[in-house]
């Protein structure tokens, strides 16, 4: 009497965990094998030794006397997915990587931290001068103080895979303040090392009449009260800058930036999320891709926005140039504006200057609280026009809606809305020497309302 | 949530199965004494966590079933 | 070996229930599954109580229980799939804290673990199930019927309470958890091998 057929677990999942077991070892510890170049091009000799096993399997199972082992067992389908799963992983992380050079994923499970902080000694600074601060992973704050020096405040945080590697680590960093030609610059040396990084933040105290430029790949920068001309560029991080008595250029590959009070222009370039720039009593020019809202207001001189949503120029802005999710409004400009955009929806009120807007899938609103001295120029693609002037402007008009009609409040001898084959029209004047207004558009409706 | 009417089995196959859980407890502890002092991480040691089951799986394969109880 | 009833005549098999030693006379075989007397009448008058056993897909099980309670309540073991997701939100909530590095380690480790044994949980109970069997032992139960798992949580909870009145230092705790590991596995192992068959 036999004991009844019983099933054997494959000796293949034991014999594959050991081997990748010694893999891995040997790609950490022997990095010159190349295993994982070997394993790139040689994956496929896995699928076969997983189909000798199992003849194996199926054999030595017949020979005793055993049920066969199943194609797949429960063992093997787990192994599966555990590798997949592990595969992805590193897939992913090797593209957050790429997308992120500065970035050190926090695996602060596994990582000692070891910090101390120092302040450097003070350095003399003339008038004028330039600082330069830079550091790869930390973030960096400038403010004023009295005094003619140079103080530099300095907290390093070690992190490595051990405690003395961490205390290794902070031993080797050192924090250089060195004269250049017109100033000093401020960095630390053997900041990323094999064996881990070290965060480096910095906070200056200068005197007012010195020019700055801060670098942080990875961290956030705030600058306050100085006089001279302010650059500030980092790639993950947020940016903010207030009381500057000249200019500032800002450069962001994520992060948000907020710059407020700016006696001269602003420029910011890059990527990034939020911006805000307010009371700017030069330009101010922001060039990029922007995700987050946009808020610009009082800007004395000339307001650029240039990104794939459009170009805007603003003349004089005394109120706000507002960009959130697929909306762009303005308000209260003193000179001309000029809009060119996409697809994004425009609500434009009390533009002084020539307006001139050239959209092509959004609705355009515009709206005048006193009647317009200049000329007014919409051309849209295929969307509405919503133009509302107070009662007693004066102006001549000629607007036309293909395949769309034209609604009128003003009413005149001299203009009255007209359809030809489906196309809306409407050409006319109130009053005398108003400005010309032209608005074109298909498909959408043009609406000409009075307001008191 | 054990059966209680349901025995353990003590077939070779079935014991060296049950060795996987605390040898797997005793090498995780292993690996994080020695990342702790000496030059070595955990992070750079957890395939021994793989070779060690693999040990044991395969040991477990080898194993006669005689005596075996349950499915 | 020897038959446990007749003790004079040599064993030819062993009850699949209870593994008492049979000889012919005692064999009762149902499938060339081998049974003692007694069992195969526990078994007939006690049938288990699976409704559509062709239903339970061990391999759907085991995918479920990728999602924290899932996998049990695909076997219909609602409790276990609550405690599951109350353990797997306790441990998410205690890693997001702020705790020093060592307890975030081990906390770490645990939750890789758990979520690894939550799906072949599942599969271990499902294929259980599909063959009409009561469910595996579990093992927080403990297989050898003494409940480890109940043993950690409480040394665990008495250390932290140790070390949050004072009496006990956080960093002798942070040096010396692996050792408590290692300790752990050792009488777990020790138990194991010491078993007598």
């Amino acid at each position: 009497m036999s004991n009844g057929g019983q099933q054997r677990s494959s000796i293949f999942t034991g014999l594959l965990l050991i081997v990748l077991g010694i893999l891995f070892l040997l790609a950490r510890f022997h990095p010159d094998l190349g295993i994982w170049h070997l394993f790139w091009r040689f994956w496929p000799v896995l699928i076969i030794l997983w189909g000798v096993a199992k003849l194996v399997d199926h054999f030595s199972a017949q020979r005793v006397g055993d049920v066969r082992p199943p194609l797949l067992t429960g063992g093997e389908a787990a192994l599966l997915v555990l590798v997949v799963f592990v595969l992805a992983g590193m897939g992913i992380y090797t593209k957050i990587h790429e997308r992120n050079p500065g970035l050190n994923i926090d695996l602060d499970v596994f990582n000692h931290k070891a910090s101390q902080s120092e302040e450097l000694p003070p350095k003399p600074i003339p008038a004028g001068a330039h600082v330069m601060a830079t550091t790869a992973l930390g973030s960096i704050t400038a403010h004023v103080g009295g005094g003619n020096d140079l103080r530099v405040s300095v907290t390093e945080t070690a992190e490595a895979a051990n405690e003395s590697a961490a205390q290794e680590l902070l031993k080797s960093l050192k924090v250089v303040v060195e004269q250049t030609r017109d100033g000093y610059s401020v960095h630390p040396v053997n900041q990323e090392m094999e064996t881990g990084h070290v965060t480096v933040d910095f906070d200056l105290t200068l005197p007012k009449s010195v020019s700055l430029s801060a670098d942080s790949h990875h961290g956030d920068i705030s600058i306050s009260g100085l006089a001279g001309a302010v650059s500030v560029t980092t790639q993950v991080g947020d940016i903010e800058v207030h009381d500057i008595g000249s200019d500032v250029t800002a450069q962001l590959v994520k992060g948000d930036a907020r710059i407020d009070d700016i006696t001269g222009s602003v420029r910011v370039t890059g990527r990034g999320n939020e911006i805000e720039m307010n009371d700017v009593a030069g330009d101010a020019t922001l060039q990029g891709e922007f995700f987050g809202p946009v808020r610009i207001r009082n800007v004395s001189k000339t307001t650029h926005y240039t990104s794939q949503a459009g170009d805007l120029t603003l003349s004089h802005l005394t109120g706000r140039l507002e960009l959130d999710s697929g909306e762009i409004a303005v308000s209260d400009v003193g000179g001309f504006a000029k809009l060119v955009t996409h697809d994004k929806d425009i609500e434009v009120e009390n533009v002084a200057g020539r307006l001139d807007i050239a959209g092509t899938h959004g609705d355009i609103k515009v709206t005048y609280a006193q009647p317009p001295r200049e000329d007014i120029n919409i051309a849209n693609g295929t969307g509405e026009v919503d133009l509302t002037l107070p009662a007693k402007s004066n102006f001549e008009i000629s607007a036309i809606s293909r395949s769309g009609e034209v609604q009128s409040d003003f009413e005149a001898p001299g203009l009255q809305p007209a359809d030809e084959n489906g196309t809306g029209r409407l050409n006319g004047k109130i009053g005398s020497a108003g400005p010309n207004i032209s608005i074109a558009t298909s498909y959408g409706t043009i609406y000409l309302r009075k307001s008191s | 949530m054990s059966d209680p009417k349901q025995p353990v089995c003590h077939c070779p196959h079935c014991k060296i199965r049950g060795l996987m859980g605390p040898l797997q407890i005793i090498t995780v502890g292993v690996l994080f004494l020695i990342g702790e002092y000496t030059r070595f991480s955990f992070l750079e040691l957890w395939p021994i966590l793989l070779i060690v089951a693999g040990v044991v799986l395969t040991a477990q394969s080898l194993a006669s079933k005689q005596g075996h109880l349950g499915s | 070996m020897n038959c446990a009833v007749h003790t004079d005549v040599q064993a030819t098999g062993f009850c699949r229930n209870c593994g008492k030693a049979l000889c012919p006379q005692c064999t009762r075989e149902v499938r060339g599954a081998l049974y003692c007397e007694d069992c195969l009448a526990g078994l007939l008058q006690s049938p288990a109580p699976e409704a559509a056993k062709g239903e339970v897909n061990p391999g759907l099980a085991a995918t479920l229980g990728i999602i924290p309670g899932l996998g049990a309540v695909y076997n219909g073991q609602y409790m276990k799939a609550l405690i599951h997701v109350l353990i797997f939100a306790g441990l998410i909530a205690a890693l997001s804290s702020d705790l020093p590095d060592a307890y975030n380690a081990f906390l770490g480790i645990a939750l890789g673990c758990f979520y690894f044994y939550m799906p072949i949980e599942a599969y271990r109970t499902a294929q259980a199930r599909k063959k009409g069997e009561p469910e595996p032992a579990n093992l927080i139960a403990g297989r050898d019927q003494r409940p480890i798992g109940a043993f950690v949580l409480i040394g665990i909870g008495v250390l932290v309470l140790l070390a949050n009145f004072g009496l006990l230092q956080r960093e002798w705790f942070s040096k010396s958890w692996p050792v408590a590991l290692i300790l752990v596995g050792g009488w777990i192992l020790w138990d194991r091998l010491h078993k007598n068959s």
